[in-house]
């Protein structure tokens, strides 16, 4: 029987669509209600799971392999594959992964991507009481809840302080590093001149100016958003305050927004044309490398950003978190590999590899931390670190446009008040579409 | 009586030592022109060039003298362990070689099925060849972030394949696989483009002939046509190659283990998330881009004239 080409065309058509409604209908076999049992004995976890990682890239990837892996793989005979993806991509990665219904058994995130990927149900629940066994302070957990639970946990973290060259503040006389914004308004502003700018905010050798306004916002006493981040906080008097203080330290010189080192080239807090800067914890192998008379005790002094409302000072929290993923088909084997990882002996050994702090500082000494001075600082303010991004399932959208909002207010391209509304406009908008 | 000269026609009544001084002039005149092109053209090639010399000498530099302030323009010491250090950072063996098969591949297959596709809207007639042409130039036009996810989605979804039902279902089809990575850029809307534009310039009477002296349609094809737009196949090969050995995000994105990672990717783990070993990226830049470069200076004249020719200029 001959079959009209119109009746071949349709056939084919409807064959497409079944396919397609099928393939896409069934593509998550895994049941992601199924919650984590982080108490699986060794001897009943079988079959392979897969990491994905932005960290341990180049020579700390053995340490990955050798030191935290090797160990898990002979304790409980689970093989686990390790896909490594700069933090650049991670997103692409993980997005394309979600709408293919593929995606790691443990994932390592950052700060405030933890309320995104819990609200999409690509995060799996972990149980408070093991998180309060850890006993961690609650400045590192705050990025880990959702809707009143827990999605992921602190691996290692990237802090935010003040670094100063003390031999530049003598030289004004100014013997104690400054207790109030006020007071650091100041001291920059004393410190300008000969060349010499007096706090380096914005030049991006430790965040953007995102991160820069974020950090203040906490400074001031606000917060990115409400509580249950379904309404943005950042357009509120903190907010106008952080702007302001900083077009005010721009206006007196005291930061110079102009002031930006090539790619590759040293900060220009490295190159002392900065008497005051913000650095990271993540600095130090860079200063090791380019600039080692920095790492010599007493070469940097360090401080926490004063408080704007003569409240305690603040810290800046990046960092990477840990989470087992709901679709997992794996995961008591992925909840076994996240509580491997928060181990304080494999914590003390990706943190040497790494360079990044661990979550607790009750973690085995080793050289690699002792001689990171960076490091012991942030560690021993941990409390401090209450300064982060996130908040809200919908920051993943806010993230990636507050840059510009921020940059447009610096650079004279929008006046404080129209700031705030935009930054507001941009929250409510990627709130609504949560 | 006078006579009148035509506009610009040699005085006949001017002394002959006029003519020679108005030649000399013109002489010195396009002298100096060709002198001005040639210094623009060296300091635009220069200006061109200056990053890839700045990689090449950033990859023997020492990491302290990148770090200074300014940097000397000639490395004082020639650091080659540079090299050794960044191929001992990652597997660059198993990334080269894995470029070097996708970037081939790319470029065989963009070869065979983009020019049956360009010659077939160039030289067949068809109803639906206008509206074929037009969506591929449309094609061309989509960005690849529009696209990754409904191609990741048929490449999760390969019936049959990574454990998948006939339905692409309960798998992971092509995802980690060499099929990912070669099947989505085995042919490109630009490159049929290029194809068509290429066998549009070819004459049609040798196709009749051909016909008429009973050559199939494969035939003339492949053995009438398709040999006349020689540095065609070669431009579309070197372009293919070329975005084949570059491919950094799609590779990325479908694949999870090492084994399957490319060159690219592998360039990208000397960045971390707070610094750079700028030396040992240098280093990688410029073994992952030697191969390309050396292929253009081996095929730039036909690469030139092939985009000369296709009217792409």
């Amino acid at each position: 029987m001959a079959l009209p080409r119109r009746t071949l065309f349709a056939a084919s058509g409807a064959g497409a669509l079944t396919l397609g409604c099928a393939a896409c209908g069934s593509g998550g076999a895994m049941d992601p209600s199924v919650p984590l049992d982080l108490e699986a004995p060794d001897a009943d976890l079988t079959g392979s799971i897969a990491l994905l990682t932005p960290d341990f890239v180049g020579d700390d990837r053995a340490v990955l392999d050798d030191d935290i892996i090797a160990p898990f793989t002979r304790r409980t005979g689970v093989e686990v594959s390790v896909d490594q993806v700069d933090w650049d991509k991670l997103n692409e990665k993980i997005s394309t992964g979600i709408a293919g219904g593929i995606i790691a058994d443990v994932i390592m995130t950052g700060v405030g991507w933890t309320q995104p990927f819990a609200e999409k149900g690509i995060f799996a629940e972990i149980p408070a009481e093991y998180i309060e066994s850890l006993g961690y302070d609650e400045s590192v957990l705050m990025s880990t809840r959702y809707d009143g639970a827990y999605y992921s946990l602190p691996q290692a973290l990237d802090l935010r302080f003040i670094g100063y060259h003390p031999d530049l503040l003598e030289k004004k006389g100014i013997d104690d590093p400054p207790r109030t914004l006020d007071e650091l308004a100041q001291v920059a502003a004393e410190l300008t001149g000969d060349g010499v700018v007096g706090l380096d905010f914005l030049s991006g050798s430790a965040g953007s100016a995102r991160q820069a306004f974020v950090f203040l916002l906490y400074a001031f006493g606000g917060t990115l958003f409400s509580a249950d981040g379904l309404a943005p906080r950042l357009h509120e008097e903190p907010g106008r305050r952080a702007l302001q203080w900083m077009l005010d330290c721009m206006d007196s010189g005291a930061i110079d927004y102009s002031i930006r080192a090539a790619e590759g080239q040293p900060s220009p807090f490295q190159q002392r044309t900065a008497a005051m800067s913000l650095v990271s914890t993540g600095n130090w192998p860079t200063w090791e490398t380019m600039t080692p008379d920095l790492c010599e005790k007493g070469a940097v002094g360090t401080f926490l950003l004063p408080s704007g409302t003569g409240s305690d000072p603040v810290m800046f929290q990046g960092g990477t978190f840990i989470s087992v993923s709901s679709l997992s088909k794996n995961k008591d084997a992925a909840a076994a590999l996240m509580k491997h990882m928060l181990d304080p002996d494999i914590l003390s050994a990706a943190s040497a590899a790494t360079g990044k702090v661990p979550p607790t500082p009750d973690i085995p000494e080793s050289e690699g931390i002792r001689s990171n001075l960076l490091m012991t600082f942030g560690l021993e303010n941990l409390a401090h670190a209450g300064a982060a991004e996130g908040g809200s399932a919908a920051y993943m959208e806010v993230r990636s446009n507050l840059d510009g909002i921020v940059e447009t207010c610096l650079t004279g391209g929008a006046t404080v008040d129209q700031t705030l509304a935009d930054m507001k406009k941009l929250c409510d908008g990627a709130i609504s579409r949560i | 009586m006078t006579t009148d000269l035509a506009p610009g026609a040699p005085d006949p009544l001017a002394p002959p030592h006029r003519g020679r001084a108005r030649d000399r002039s013109l002489r010195r005149q396009k002298r100096l022109s060709n002198t001005l092109v040639l210094a623009f053209l060296i300091i635009a090639s220069l200006i061109m060039a200056a990053p890839f010399l700045w990689m090449a000498l950033s990859s023997l530099r020492d990491p302290t003298e990148l770090a200074r302030t300014p940097m000397p323009l000639i490395p004082r010491d020639l650091r080659l362990e540079n090299y050794s250090e960044a191929l001992g950072r990652a597997p660059f063996a198993t990334y080269a070689r894995n470029s070097l098969i996708l970037a081939t591949a790319a470029a065989v297959l963009n070869v065979v099925f983009a020019s049956a596709c360009g010659y077939a809207l160039a030289k067949l007639r068809f109803r639906l060849a206008p509206a074929i042409f037009a969506w591929m130039v449309a094609c061309i036009m989509i960005p690849f972030y529009a696209t990754v996810i409904p191609v990741f989605l048929m490449v999760r979804h390969m019936p049959l394949f990574g454990g998948n039902t006939i339905l692409g279902a309960g798998g992971t089809g092509w995802i980690d696989t060499w099929w990912a990575l070669i099947v989505p850029g085995a042919v490109s809307p630009f490159m049929v483009f290029l194809f068509r534009q290429f066998y549009v310039s070819t004459p049609s009477e040798l196709i009749e002939a051909a016909r008429l002296d009973g050559v199939s349609e494969f035939g003339i094809f492949t053995r009438i046509i398709t040999p006349l737009i020689r540095p065609g196949l070669l431009t579309v090969g070197l372009l293919s190659f070329e975005a084949g050995w570059n491919n950094f995000l799609w590779p990325l994105l479908v694949t999870t283990s090492d084994d399957l990672r490319v060159i690219q990717v592998g360039i990208a783990s000397f960045r971390q998330e707070a610094s750079t070993d700028w030396h040992l990226l240098m280093a990688g830049t410029t073994l992952a881009a030697v191969p390309m470069i050396v292929l253009f200076l081996i095929f730039q004249r036909y690469f030139v004239q092939g985009f000369a020719s296709s009217g792409i200029k």
